[in-house]
């Protein structure tokens, strides 16, 4: 099990090559000049040439790439070109209010989508699941940025319940985001564990079970929906490390001081090293979220378990 | 303190019941309702199990034995299904009117079940011990670590070393799936069990082996046991009484000696003339002509009829019923007593 993490954790070496190369090359061949951006209209030509000298915007690409790329191994991501942060301790800032608001909203779509997911399926054609269905089919088709305006509308504006914007409130400022980033993701799992219910429902090892006389609601739960669950942490996996790079149109909406705020924000102001820095720790995070994924698995089937451990 | 106290439950005796027949099934009818059809499964069978007897149920894919059974246990799912009978009694029991909870006492603890499968009626997911481990804990009360305890000796008993308790089920090979599923139907040494088809999945030669081991542990617990299966040769291995299915109904019942030896209803002449002729590999196989008719069909005469080449135009009109021919032989043909028929059975 060990050896299957390292490898996965070697694996990501030249996925963060690959990411950044992408991202720095893209940035580099984008319109606009960061230096010219960043020292203001007043400069003379001759000023911003000295300018692009001094910060290496001069030298070739790959130059430049590989010096970037010797400082992230040491851990240095560099200094944004506005304001001339450091980009770790920037994004390591703004990280906290997305983890928790990806944690909380993937709560909020487990408790909703699972439950409806299993009464869907064990309902399976009444009207009970049709209801569940239906609603399913709106909460993924309602658009976020739509529905975030309107609950912030409703409970924030004419109700006052929660905050406008910003994350300044505590719990209270994180539930009207959680809540709109949640409805699609827990739409889309109540679909998945109704449809993965359903084909373990009609397995053989279940009439074992019932004739072994344990009660339908423990065999529902604790064969059926067991061996359901592997798609069903698939789906919450990528959506839970999706919601971790921070959502852009949501973190917008309500004003979120999170990661996906921050990474518009350098594209906007062609800050090349906060947006390559940005994109390649979120690269990190996805893939570790996505090995810790990988690794429930082994939990969740044994025979999963047995090809990591290479028995 | 009544908890310090309590005696380990043993799990050795098999439950008692005293009166002559384990099973007593009346008139079971099955359908299956769907949208488009409804599948007549089942049509009005009558079942009389004793104490420690098997008894075989043969016919081909379709004739309506798992759905028969299935309902002994009343697993038929409903909707579709819809199951009627006068009465279904299982130790006594009338299966149609217990409730859920009755129903789930009964079944592993006095009724179980052995599946055609292996490979597809284990959970994938759990342990072989935890498995088995699940009926102890369900009827007998036992804790989880008293229960794994009981279910590495039943592991033992069916032949796979104790400590493979705690390997999954795909490590185990398809005749040890089905020793294990056979474990997990013996574990609270049921009165009766149901094997349907235990073998079909299997190699020839670990047929031999699971069906020996069926017998042994049937004797040891004195189990009643309905086996089912297309295979005469494991009826004639295992089987006290034989009850010949066909289209739902049963055509032909009685000992062993009876049916084999006997044989009164034209269906049983054509599955024992359709085996090979082992003796002369160059004689062609002779299958019943036909096949089995469309479930969805109300018959007006004997189901059997189209296939069968005895057949006369009263066969296709009037309803066979059952007739005696001695106390445990009886058959459901309208001409099985006429001059001029006459069974023709090639010997092999």
């Amino acid at each position: 099990m060990l050896k299957y993490i390292f490898k996965r954790i070697l694996i990501l070496i030249p996925l963060i090559f690959l990411v950044s190369f992408i991202v720095f090359a893209l940035m580099d061949n984008a319109p606009g000049d960061p230096v010219r951006t960043l020292v203001g209209e007043n400069m003379t030509e001759e000023q911003i040439e000295q300018k692009r000298e001094e910060l290496g915007f001069n030298d070739p690409l790959l130059v430049r790439y590989g010096r970037y790329m010797k400082g992230i191994f040491r851990g240095d991501f560099g200094k944004s070109i506005y304001g001339n942060k450091d980009v770790l301790k920037e994004y390591l800032f703004r990280l906290p209010y997305t983890v928790k608001l990806a944690l909380l909203s993937i709560f909020f779509t487990l408790i909703i989508s699972i439950p409806t997911g299993i009464i869907a399926a064990v309902k399976q054609n009444t009207w009970i699941d049709a209801i569940f269905s239906a609603g399913a089919i709106m909460g993924l088709s309602i658009p976020g940025f739509w529905l975030g305006l309107m609950l912030v509308l409703i409970f924030s504006v004419k109700l006052g319940w929660f905050p406008v914007y910003g994350a300044d409130e505590g719990l209270k400022s994180y539930i009207l985001p959680a809540i709109t980033l949640g409805v699609a993701n827990a739409s889309l799992l109540t679909r998945m564990t109704r449809s993965s219910l359903l084909d373990t429902i009609r397995q053989d090892y279940l009439k074992t079970v019932r004739a072994k006389g344990l009660s339908e609601r423990k065999t529902i739960l604790n064969h059926a929906f067991r061996n359901a669950l592997i798609p069903i942490a698939t789906i919450a996996g990528s959506q839970f490390s999706g919601l971790l790079s921070g959502s852009i149109i949501v973190e917008n909406v309500f004003s979120w001081p999170g990661i996906g705020t921050l990474t518009v924000t350098a594209i906007r102001t062609h800050d090349i090293t906060l947006a390559t820095g940005c994109a390649v720790l979120t690269t990190m995070f996805t893939a570790v979220t996505l090995l810790i994924v990988d690794v429930l698995y082994a939990f969740i089937d044994p025979r999963i378990k047995a090809q990591y451990t290479g028995k | 303190m009544e908890i310090f106290k309590r005696k380990k439950k043993t799990v050795q005796q098999p439950k008692a019941f005293e009166g002559e027949y384990v099973l007593d099934v009346e008139d079971l009818k099955i359908r299956y309702e769907t949208d488009d059809a409804v599948v007549y499964a089942v049509n009005g069978i009558d079942l009389k199990l004793k104490r420690k007897q098997t008894l075989g149920l043969v016919g081909e894919t379709g004739a309506g034995k798992t759905s028969t059974v299935l309902a002994l246990l009343k697993l038929i799912p409903t909707p579709p299904g819809v199951v009627e009978a006068k009465k279904i009694l299982v130790n006594g029991k009338d299966v149609m009117a217990l409730s859920d909870k009755q129903l789930q006492q009964i079944r592993g603890n006095e009724i179980a079940m052995v599946f055609q499968d292996p490979m597809t009626s284990l959970d994938p997911v759990y342990t072989v011990g935890e498995q088995i481990a699940e009926s102890y804990m369900i009827h007998d009360k036992l804790s989880k670590k008293e229960a794994l305890e009981e279910a590495k000796k039943m592991l033992e008993i069916v032949g796979i070393p104790a400590e493979r308790s705690g390997e999954f089920p795909y490590q185990f090979s398809g005749g040890m799936k089905q020793r294990v599923v056979i474990a997990i139907a013996l574990a609270c040494r049921p009165n009766i069990l149901i094997a349907d088809e235990p073998t079909t999945a299997l190699d020839v030669t670990i047929q031999l082996q699971v069906l020996e081991l069926m017998k042994q542990l049937n004797e040891k617990y004195q189990t009643s046991t309905i086996m089912i299966t297309h295979d005469l040769g494991i009826v004639a291995e295992t089987c006290d009484e034989v009850a010949v299915m066909y289209a739902g109904q049963i055509v032909e019942k009685g000992t062993l000696e009876d049916v084999f030896e006997n044989t009164k209803h034209p269906y049983t002449e054509g599955l024992f003339n359709s085996l090979p002729n082992m003796n002369d590999r160059n004689s062609k196989l002779n299958p019943i002509k036909g096949l089995i008719p469309d479930p969805t069909i109300v018959f007006t005469g004997c189901p059997f009829a189209e296939r069968c080449r005895y057949a006369k135009e009263k066969c296709f009109k009037q309803k066979p019923t059952v007739k005696h021919l001695s106390e445990s032989h009886q058959v459901k043909c309208l001409r099985y007593d006429e001059a001029d028929f006459k069974i023709e059975r090639s010997l092999k």
